[in-house]
C-alpha cells in the first residue's frame, strides 16, 4: 500500500478544462491550491495529460506526462485489465521545461503484477503523489497512448538537452532497483540500451595514440558476474584527466577513477623513464543495476578542460572459464604480485569462481557391485584429468578386504572424459568385483567442486579425501586411519605418511612459515625428502595442516565447514586452508604415521606457475594476519612439545 | 580316484611355434597326460606377432588345437596388450572368455606357465571365479621385474643388472619416470599376490625374485624336467674339436661373441670348428644382422651357418658335435639346450654368469669363459681342442638331469599339499576376499 499524504487539498475547484486542449501541459503547483481534502477527480471527456507510454520491460512501463512538476516521488498508476484494476507501485519525476519539447514533461514508471503478455492493459490512469499532494494526471485508453519506445523516445524525450537527457537516463536505469526487480530482465536491458543510444551524448571517438590530446583505449574487459566487471586498458592525456567513466549498455554510469590500478604500459612508452606518467590501468567495479547485455559498453575520458572522448569497450569475457583464463594470464605478467593489483585481481578471481562452482552439479553415473550396507567411511577419489589411476589403485584395492567395505566413490571433474570413464570402470569393475561409485561434476570442475561434490553423496560418516596419484602401501591402512580417527574427539583433519617411490617422506604433515623467497605465508611438508623410517616422522602428532592427498575427516563436520574453497584455482593450497579453518573453529588438525605412497611425479600435471603463485598469494593474504607467529609454533618434534597429546608410536 | 585336472596356461602352443618355454610346458602336459593321476588341459595363447596367421573368429576367441579335446587356443589382439604393465586394456578377455572357459572346465589345478601376451590380470581372474583352486605360477625368465623384455641388461652399456629399483629402470628407459616403474611393480606384484607357489628352474632366478619381494616361503626351487633322449652312437675316436651353438642368432644369446671368437680361432688356424644351428636372425636389429653376416664371412673357413634346427633331429646334430657352446650376454635361468647338451654327453662352454655358471661346474662338466669376451670364449675353445683327455674329463663330470618322471612327481605333491592347505586353512568362501592370508591382505607379492 503506498502511503498516502494527508487529505489536504481539496483539488475539487481545479478546473479539469484548464488543463485545455489536448497537447497543452497544464501546469500545476501544489501552492496553487487552497486546504482541503483532496479527491481524484478524473471527468469523462477531460483532456488527459497523459502523452505517451512504453513497455520498458515486459511489466515495467514508462509513462510519458505533460505536466509540470518539480521533484521526484513515487505515483499512483492503476491499470485496468481483463483482470480488474489493480493499483500498482509506481514513481515519478519532473523535468525541467525545454522549450524543445513544447513544454515541461513529468516521467513516471510503473511495475506491472504481472507481464502484459499475459494480461494486456486496456486502461491507464495516473495520479502523482507528491509529500503532501495527490495529482491525478488522466486517465486513458491503452491503445491511445501505447507506442513503441522508438517512438516513445524521438518523440517525446531525445530533443532534450543534454542534461535532460543525462537526467531521464539516470531515472530510467534505477528503475529495476526501485521497482524491486523485473520479470524481464532481458527486455529491460535492451531497452535502456535502446534508450541509452538515443539520449546520450555522444563523445569524439578518439583514436588509440600517444599523439592525440587525449587517448583511451580498453584493451580487456571481463564479466565478473552482472555486476562486477574487471576493465584494463590505457589512457593518456595533455592535460590532466580528471574524470574516467565507465557506462553500460544499459545507460549506468561508474566513476573509475577513484582506486584505479595504475601500470606502466612498457609495450607503448619508450624509453625507461620510470617517473613518467603511467598510462596502463585496471580496475574491478560494481555497476547497478546489473548488465547482462556485455558488449556495447563504453568508457569516457574527461579532463580538467571538460574534454570528453570515448571508447568502445569490446564484449565482455562472460564465459567463466575464459574470464577465468583472461584473469589469470594477466597475472602471469606480473613479476610479483602487489597488494594492491591483488586488490582488484583476488574479488575479480574469486567472484569467478563463484559463479563456476554455482554451475556445477555432481551426479552419479553408476554403482557397480553391491554397496555396503552402512559403510562407515567414504572414500573420495578426485578425478582431474585422467582415467588412467583408477586401475592401478583398484589393483590394489581389490587385495584388501577392508576397502570392500567402504563407500569408494570416483569422482569426475573433466565431464569430457565421462564416456571414458565408464568404460574403463565397467571393465575394472568386472575384474576385480569391487563394488564403488563413479560420479561426474558437469560442466567440468577443479578439486573443490570435486571433492566437495563427491562429499555430498558420501554415505559414510567419515570421509577419506584420497589423490587418484595415491596408492596404499599395505593392506589395512584404512583400518588404522578410522580406529585412530575415532580415539581422537575434536579431531578435525588426519593426515598420513606419505612416501615417494624411493621409499622417502613426501609428507608428515605440513607447517607453515613466514617466507624466505616470498614475504608472505609459505608452506612446507615436514621432514619431507628424509628416509620413511626417519624418527621425527614415525610419531602421531599434532599438526597445523596435512595434505589432501590423503585426509580424513567427519562427513558432516567437511560439509558443514563448507568443504574445500572454490577460490583456490589449483590443487596445492586449498586442503591447507581448510585445515586452518579447522583449526580456527577449534578442531585439532593430527598426523598419523600409516604410510601409503603418493607418487606425484615429475611428470604429474603440475599447476601453470600463474595458479600456483595466485593460489599461494590467497592462503598468505587469508591467513598471515590470522596465525599469530607460525615461527612460534615449530614443527612438533617428539618429546620436545610442550603441549602435545600423547605422543603415540604407529607402526607404520 | 578321480584324475586331478590341471590346466596349463601358456603363452603360445609349440605347434604354432617352435620355442623353449612353450617346448618344455607342452612336454610337461603330455607326461602328465601320460600318467594315471592327471588329466591336464593346456591352454595357449595365440596371435600375432608369434603366429602370423592367426585371427579371431567372429563369435569366440576360444577354439581347439586341430581338434584335440584336452588343447586349446585363446586369440588375444595385440594391440591391446599393454608390454609396459603386462596387461591386456580390454579385460572381457579374462572377465568373460576365460571365465567361462574356466567355470566350464572346473580345474582343481591351475599352473601359469607364462603371462606374456595374456596379462597378469588373469591371475586374479582365475582367483576370483575359482577362489580355492591352488594357482602355481613357474619362473622362466625376468619379464615381470624388467622392462628390457626380462633380461636384466642395461641398455645403453648392455651391463648386468642385479638389482632393480625405480630409479635404475629409469636410467635405462630415461622418458619413463621411476613413479611409473614403482607403479608398475606394484600393479603386477598385486596380481601375482594370487599365486600359491612360485616354481624356479635355476637358484639364481629364485634369489632374484625374493630380493624383488616375493615371499621366500612362496617360491621353490623346481628344475625344468626332461624326458629321456636317444643318443646316437659315435662313429670311433676323434680329437674333440666340433663345437656346436644352438639357438636363437640374437644378441643376448652372444651370437655375435661366439662369431668374434671363431675369427681369432680362424686367424690361428685352429682346428675348431663351429657349427651355428641358429634361427630368427632376420628378427634381430638391422645392425646387428648386418654385423652377424659380416662376422660369419670373415670366419667362414671355421663356420659353418646350419640354419635352422628341428628338435626331432636333436640327437644327431648332438652327435656331430663334441662341445656345446652357450655364450649369452644375459643372466640365462636354465637353460634348456645346456640339459640337453648333457643329455646328450656333451660337456659345455658357457659364460661364467648367472644360470649358466649355475648349472655348468667349471673344470667339471664344462668350461667357464668371461661372459662378453671373446678373447677369453677362444681361449676356451683353444683349450678344449688343445688339451688331451679333458673331454672325457669332462664327459665324465656331466651331472645326471631331472627327469621328467621326477618332475612331474614333485609337482604332484606340490600340487596335493596346495590343495589340502586351501581346504583346511581356509573357509571355502565364494569371495576370496575375506581375509586368506597371505594371499589377499598384503600387496606385495
Amino acid at each position: 500500500m503506498l502511503p498516502r499524504g494527508p487529505e489536504k487539498r481539496d483539488m475539487s475547484h481545479a478546473p479539469p478544462s484548464s488543463s485545455g486542449a489536448r497537447g497543452q501541459p497544464v501546469a500545476v503547483s501544489p501552492e496553487d491550491s487552497s486546504g482541503g481534502a483532496v479527491r481524484a477527480v478524473c471527468s469523462q471527456g477531460a483532456t488527459d495529460a497523459i502523452e505517451r507510454a512504453g513497455w520498458l520491460s515486459q511489466d515495467i512501463v514508462l509513462i510519458v506526462v505533460r505536466l509540470e512538476v518539480a521533484g521526484q516521488s513515487q505515483a499512483e498508476v492503476s491499470v485496468r485489465t481483463n483482470g480488474g484494476h489493480a493499483p500498482v507501485h509506481a514513481r515519478w519525476k519532473g523535468l525541467a521545461a525545454d522549450p524543445a519539447m513544447g513544454g515541461a514533461r513529468t516521467l513516471v514508471t510503473a511495475r506491472l503484477p504481472t507481464p502484459y503478455r499475459e494480461q494486456p492493459p486496456h486502461e491507464l490512469a495516473v495520479t502523482l503523489l507528491t509529500g503532501s499532494h495527490r495529482i491525478p494526471v488522466g486517465r486513458s485508453s491503452a491503445v491511445d497512448v501505447f507506442s513503441d519506445m522508438g517512438t516513445l523516445v524521438r518523440a517525446g524525450l531525445a530533443n532534450l538537452a543534454s542534461d535532460g537527457r543525462a537526467e531521464v537516463m539516470r531515472f530510467l536505469v534505477d528503475a529495476a532497483s526501485a521497482h524491486g526487480g523485473t520479470s524481464d530482465e532481458e527486455g529491460l536491458s535492451r531497452s535502456l540500451w535502446q534508450l541509452r543510444e538515443a539520449l546520450r551524448e555522444r563523445h569524439p571517438h578518439c583514436a588509440a595514440s600517444l599523439d592525440e590530446p587525449m587517448a583511451l583505449r580498453v584493451d580487456s574487459f571481463v564479466a565478473v558476474n552482472r555486476s562486477s566487471f574487471y576493465v584494463r586498458g590505457w589512457m593518456h592525456g595533455d592535460r590532466p584527466i580528471t574524470a574516467l567513466t565507465a557506462v553500460s549498455p544499459e545507460g549506468a554510469r561508474v566513476a573509475l577513477l577513484d582506486g584505479l590500478h595504475r601500470t606502466n604500459r612498457r609495450d607503448l612508452q619508450v624509453g625507461d623513464n620510470e617517473t613518467e606518467q603511467r598510462l596502463g590501468f585496471e580496475r574491478l567495479f560494481t555497476v547497478d543495476p546489473p548488465s547482462d547485455l556485455g558488449a556495447e559498453w563504453l568508457l569516457e575520458v574527461e579532463n580538467e578542460g571538460g574534454e570528453t572522448v570515448e571508447a568502445d569497450a569490446p564484449p565482455a569475457v562472460s564465459d567463466p572459464i575464459d574470464a577465468r583464463d583472461t584473469l589469470v594470464a594477466r597475472l602471469g605478467w606480473e613479476r610479483e604480485l602487489n597488494a594492491d593489483l591483488m586488490n582488484h585481481m583476488t574479488p575479480a578471481i574469486e567472484g569467478v569462481q563463484r559463479r563456476l562452482e554455482d554451475m556445477v552439479e555432481v551426479d552419479v553415473l553408476a554403482q557397480f557391485g553391491s554397496p555396503p550396507g552402512t559403510p562407515e567411511t567414504s572414500v573420495l577419489v578426485p578425478l582431474l584429468d585422467s582415467v588412467e589411476p583408477l586401475e592401478h589403485q583398484m589393483a590394489q584395492f581389490a587385495c584388501d578386504p577392508e576397502i570392500f567395505g567402504a563407500d569408494l566413490v570416483y569422482v569426475l571433474g573433466e565431464a569430457e572424459l565421462s564416456e571414458r570413464l565408464m568404460e574403463s570402470a565397467t571393465q575394472l569393475a568386472n575384474l576385480y568385483r569391487l563394488p564403488f561409485r563413479v560420479a561426474v561434476a558437469r560442466p567440468s570442475a577443479g578439486l573443490a567442486a570435486t571433492c566437495n561434490g563427491g562429499a555430498s553423496l558420501a554415505r559414510g560418516q567419515r570421509l577419506v579425501m584420497l589423490g587418484p596419484d595415491v596408492l596404499p602401501d599395505q593392506a589395512g591402512w584404512l583400518g588404522k586411519l578410522t580406529s585412530f580417527h575415532a580415539s581422537m574427539p575434536g579431531i578435525g583433519a588426519l593426515g598420513t605418511k606419505l612416501l615417494f617411490e624411493d621409499d622417502s617422506l613426501q609428507h608428515a604433515g605440513v607447517t607453515f612459515r613466514r617466507g624466505l623467497v616470498s614475504a608472505g605465508l609459505e608452506k612446507e611438508h615436514r621432514f619431507t625428502g628424509l628416509h620413511r623410517d626417519f624418527a621425527g616422522a614415525d610419531v602421531a602428532c599434532p599438526v597445523p595442516a596435512v595434505t589432501g592427498a590423503c585426509l580424513m575427516i567427519d562427513a558432516e563436520l567437511y560439509r558443514g565447514m563448507g568443504g574445500l574453497s572454490s577460490a583456490y584455482l589449483g590443487t596445492e593450497y586449498a586442503d591447507s586452508d581448510l585445515c586452518l579453518r579447522l583449526g580456527e573453529a577449534g578442531y585439532e588438525n593430527w598426523y598419523v604415521p600409516v604410510a601409503l605412497y603418493h607418487l606425484e611425479g615429475r611428470s604429474s600435471a603440475l599447476p601453470a606457475p600463474p595458479v600456483a603463485r595466485y593460489d599461494a598469494w590467497l592462503l598468505s593474504s587469508r591467513w598471515d594476519e590470522r596465525i599469530q607467529d607460525p615461527l612460534s609454533r615449530p614443527p612438533v618434534r617428539p618429546g620436545g612439545d610442550p603441549n602435545p597429546a600423547e605422543a603415540l608410536e604407529l607402526r607404520p | 580316484m578321480d584324475k586331478q585336472k590341471v590346466l596349463f596356461i601358456c603363452h603360445n602352443h609349440p605347434a604354432v611355434r617352435p620355442g623353449g618355454a612353450e617346448g618344455y610346458a607342452f612336454e610337461l602336459f603330455e607326461a602328465m597326460g601320460a600318467s594315471e593321476e592327471f588329466s591336464p588341459i593346456f591352454l595357449a595363447r595365440t596371435g600375432p606377432p608369434i603366429s602370423t596367421a592367426a585371427s579371431p573368429r567372429p563369435r569366440t576367441p576360444l577354439g581347439t588345437l586341430d581338434g584335440a579335446q584336452d588343447q586349446y587356443l585363446l586369440y588375444t589382439d595385440i594391440r591391446q596388450f599393454d608390454h609396459f604393465h603386462a596387461t591386456l586394456r580390454d579385460k572381457t578377455v579374462y572377465t568373460r572368455h576365460l571365465r567361462d572357459f574356466l567355470l566350464a572346465h572346473r580345474p582343481d589345478v591351475v599352473h601359469f606357465q607364462h603371462t606374456y601376451l595374456l596379462g597378469v590380470d588373469a591371475i586374479t581372474e582365475v582367483r576370483n571365479t575359482l577362489p580355492n583352486v591352488p594357482i602355481v605360477y613357474t619362473l622362466h625368465e625376468f619379464l615381470p621385474i624388467c622392462h628390457r623384455s626380462g633380461q636384466m641388461v642395461r641398455t645403453g652399456t648392455n651391463e648386468l643388472c642385479s638389482q632393480e629399483s625405480p630409479r635404475r629402470c629409469h636410467e635405462c628407459f630415461p622418458s619413463i619416470t621411476p613413479e611409473r616403474f614403482f607403479m608398475r611393480k606394484r600393479f603386477i606384484q598385486s596380481h601375482l599376490s594370487h599365486v600359491d607357489v612360485f616354481l624356479a628352474p635355476s637358484k639364481l632366478l629364485l634369489e632374484r625374485y625374493v630380493d624383488w619381494g616375493i615371499p621366500r616361503e612362496r617360491i621353490r626351487f623346481e628344475d625344468y624336467g626332461r624326458r629321456p633322449v636317444r643318443r646316437v652312437p659315435e662313429a670311433g675316436v676323434r680329437s674333440r674339436n666340433r663345437f656346436g651353438f644352438f639357438g636363437q642368432l640374437s644378441f643376448f644369446k652372444g651370437a655375435d661373441v661366439l662369431l668374434k671368437a671363431m675369427a681369432i680361432l680362424a686367424e690361428e688356424d685352429s682346428d675348431a670348428h663351429l657349427w651355428v644351428h641358429g634361427a630368427n636372425l632376420e628378427l634381430q636389429p638391422v645392425d646387428f644382422q648386418e654385423q652377424f653376416i659380416a662376422l660369419a664371412e670373415g670366419a667362414q673357413t671355421h663356420v659353418t651357418l646350419a640354419g635352422r634346427y628341428d628338435q626331432v633331429r636333436m640327437p644327431a646334430l648332438m652327435s656331430q658335435v663334441d662341445w656345446v657352446v652357450v655364450p649369452s650376454v644375459w643372466w640365462e635361468n636354465s637353460p634348456l639346450v645346456i640339459q640337453e647338451a648333457f643329455l646328450h654327453g656333451r660337456p659345455v662352454i658357457c659364460s661364467d654368469i648367472g644360470g649358466m655358471a649355475e648349472k655348468v661346474a667349471d673344470g667339471v662338466s664344462g668350461l667357464h669363459f668371461r661372459s662378453g669376451d671373446p678373447r677369453s670364449l677362444a681361449h676356451a675353445i683353444r683349450t678344449a681342442v688343445e688339451t688331451p683327455h679333458l673331454w672325457e674329463e669332462l664327459h665324465r663330470g656331466i651331472p645326471p638331469i631331472y627327469d621328467m618322471e621326477e618332475h612331474v612327481t614333485s609337482l604332484a605333491l606340490t600340487y596335493d599339499a596346495l590343495v589340502t592347505r586351501r581346504r583346511d586353512g581356509h573357509a571355502s568362501d565364494a569371495s576370496a576376499r575375506s581375509g586368506e592370508e597371505g594371499h589377499v591382505a598384503r600387496t606385495t607379492v
